[in-house]
């Protein structure tokens, strides 16, 4: 989806065809975001501005308020820490012919394990497609969320429902687990990427059922494996004779709240730096660095839609600038508001 | 997956002109690593029936376009059907049968002045054959069932003969599903309903072949019956001698000849046809049996000049035909005599 500046269509497009597979966990919706390019749209001069009549204001919010709606994600040092670690193994796997090495994201909600790991997938996807030129019926990556309560036969229904096999209610799993292994492999899966891993929980029957049902997709996909969940060292996922097999094969890579540092500032600047506001004034936010640090206690999800929260209420409301006004104007997540009340208590996912 | 939605397959083939319909979903299915009847029935009106393609869901499931689909495969166009068809055909077939009522009826009206068959046959522009019929009976024989077995079922009976003899319970759509799976076959389920139907109601039959002799009647043969197999054996060979001699009683290397001799060599021809054309129905696979009783009749009624002849071929071929010439003619010799 391109948003060029001055294609009013462009954003009327971008809202109409919203709605169909836009989900990550779908191929066509894979394929959009990885071949997604965000482009910020031009600031009108401000007499230009002012002069605009009320159908082209409109057009102009629009354009812009699709535009802060999905901004693009910060290369955070985690971020780049996921993608080079992940390019590694990917790149030690590609001869592996068993026990493969994989990835493993931690961390509470809200520190970026999701965008790291769709970001690491949108970066192999790209350079797959540098490798394989004019080759469309690859499928580099393949991206799934762990249902809750989830079975084996859930799971890998989840992979079919990823790749467009059609399943249905007599469709049984090892069909259903050919199907998706055959059509891996004749894909070219290279990555498997398996987001909310902390619903499967080893200590039940099921749970360890999903993850033996894992563990063969992983021997019968030739594919590094990255899973990311909510505090998993904690859920067990390491406990047990099937937990000590994966972990020693995984590297995991914690992902923690923003301390105060220079790099939090940075990260503010850049965001800020995105911004397509009228009247913004440039380092406004970076002054603002250490109440939003307090604000959002350093997740940079809570970040994020802290400020383009505010930046869409700026369009809105017309003042064209972000305040600290217009911040303490947005609500958060209950976490980052329990946080901003008490700042020392220990947070809790 | 729910409702009606359905995604392109991950990975596609391109239908050919040259395939069927239902062998490029197998495609589709295999390339997938779906099994075929899965996938086959995913495509029905409501899902999971076992119906006929639908070309909304094969095309949403590949990814093409309906029209697309529609150019290389044009069976799954949808079928539209011309109002009134069926009762044109009937009305047709009545005024048919009606028509051939009434040349039954000229052919015995004529029969009966004394006109005699080959007469009959040029007037009335029909086979002799015909003429016969009409003599026999005023209806016309109801026309003759052709049986037609499916050829999509070709080499797959035995398979299906030898499911039902593992399971006799073993339901139709089992069946189909199994064809498709594990033999590669594409047959619709009403070919294999059918032929599972007919195999369940009527007694298991041996394979019919063009040279294989129907099971003997329980009857006993008469004491006087000449042996079969050398009877038959016979009668090919005489029929072989008779199109030789024909071809060359008719051969153009003797056109220079008069004219007398040219009519006396058709009129030759003409009775040695007469003799063998009735040679060839009994030896039909149905109607061996009544060979010696058709060989009986003709000699019965045969000319002299016939008779002659037969049995000279008879002891060309070294059978021994004396059940045969022994017999008694019915006719006067004198009147082919001439």
């Amino acid at each position: 989806m391109v948003t060029s500046p001055g294609t009013v269509a462009g954003w009327r497009q971008a809202i109409e065809t919203a709605d169909d597979h836009r989900h990550l966990s779908t191929l066509p919706g894979w394929r959009r975001f990885t071949t997604e390019t965000v482009t910020a749209p031009d600031l009108l001069p401000r007499q230009r501005f002012s002069s605009l009549d009320n159908a082209g204001r409109a057009n102009y919010n629009e354009l812009r308020l699709d535009y802060h709606t999905r901004l693009a994600a910060v290369a955070t040092s985690t971020l780049r820490h996921v993608i080079t670690t992940g390019r590694r193994l990917t790149l030690l796997n590609r001869h592996a012919v068993s026990a493969r090495r994989g990835l493993i994201l931690s961390g509470p909600a809200g520190t970026g394990k999701t965008t790291a790991i769709t970001q690491f997938g949108k970066t192999h996807q790209a350079i797959d497609a540098a490798r394989h030129p004019g080759l469309t019926d690859r499928i580099p990556v393949l991206y799934v969320t762990v249902p809750p309560a989830a079975t084996p036969r859930m799971v890998a229904a989840e992979f079919a429902r990823f790749l467009g096999l059609p399943i249905t209610s007599r469709a049984n799993i090892t069909d259903i687990i050919e199907a998706v292994c055959g059509v891996a492999v004749d894909t070219r899966v290279s990555v498997v990427a398996v987001d909310e891993i902390h619903n499967l929980a080893l200590s039940t029957r099921n749970g360890a059922d999903v993850s033996d049902t894992l563990k063969y997709f992983s021997e019968r996909i030739p594919a590094t494996f990255l899973y990311a969940g909510i505090d998993v060292e904690k859920a067990g996922l390491f406990s047990g004779v099937r937990g000590s097999q994966i972990a020693g094969r995984f590297t995991v890579i914690p992902t923690n709240p923003f301390p105060r540092t220079s790099e939090w500032t940075s990260l503010i600047a850049t965001i800020e730096n995105s911004l397509r506001l009228q009247h913004h004034r440039t380092d406004t936010l970076v002054g603002l660095a250490d109440y939003l640090h307090q604000r959002t206690a350093g997740m940079i999800g809570s970040l994020s839609h802290l400020i383009r929260g505010a930046a869409l209420d700026a369009i809105l409301t017309g003042t064209e600038k972000i305040t600290r006004k217009l911040l303490d104007a947005v609500d958060l997540d209950h976490a980052a508001q329990n946080h901003a009340r008490h700042p020392h208590a220990a947070r809790r996912p | 997956m729910t409702g009606d939605l359905l995604l392109p397959l991950p990975r596609q083939v391109r239908p050919s002109a040259a395939e069927t319909a239902e062998r490029y979903v197998h495609r589709l299915a295999e390339a997938n690593h779906l099994r075929p009847s899965y996938l086959r029935l995913l495509l029905t009106t409501p899902p999971n029936s076992l119906g006929s393609i639908q070309l909304d869901k094969l095309a949403m499931l590949a990814g093409r376009a309906p029209a697309n689909l529609v150019r290389v495969l044009p069976e799954l166009a949808p079928r539209t059907r011309t109002p009134g068809r069926t009762r044109e055909n009937e009305a047709r077939k009545t005024l048919n049968e009606q028509r051939k009522r009434e040349r039954f009826a000229a052919i015995r009206y004529d029969a009966r002045l004394g006109m005699s068959i080959r007469a009959l046959a040029t007037k009335h522009h029909v086979s002799r054959r015909t003429v016969g019929k009409a003599l026999q009976s005023e209806i016309p024989p109801p026309r003759k069932k052709i049986e037609r077995q499916p050829t999509v079922l070709l080499g797959l009976r035995e398979h299906i003969d030898a499911m039902l003899e593992a399971d006799p319970a073993i339901t139709a759509a089992t069946i189909w599903q199994r064809l498709h799976d594990e033999h590669d076959a594409t047959p619709s389920y009403p070919a294999v309903r059918t032929y599972i139907t007919t195999r369940r109601t009527t007694r298991p039959q041996a394979p019919r072949l063009i040279d294989e002799l129907p099971a003997v009647p329980a009857t006993r043969r008469p004491a006087d019956a000449p042996p079969q197999a050398a009877t038959e054996e016979a009668a090919v060979r005489l029929l072989q001698l008779a199109f030789l001699e024909i071809r060359i009683l008719t051969s153009a290397a003797h056109d220079n000849q008069s004219a007398e001799a040219l009519d006396q060599r058709h009129q030759r021809a003409n009775e040695i046809a007469d003799i063998c054309h009735d040679l060839t129905p009994w030896l039909d696979p149905h109607r061996r049996n009544n060979l010696a009783d058709g060989l009986r009749h003709q000699w019965r009624s045969a000319g002299t000049r016939q008779r002659r002849w037969l049995q000279a071929r008879f002891d060309q071929l070294g059978y021994d035909h004396r059940w045969l010439t022994e017999l008694t003619p019915q006719t006067p010799p004198t009147n082919t005599d001439s």
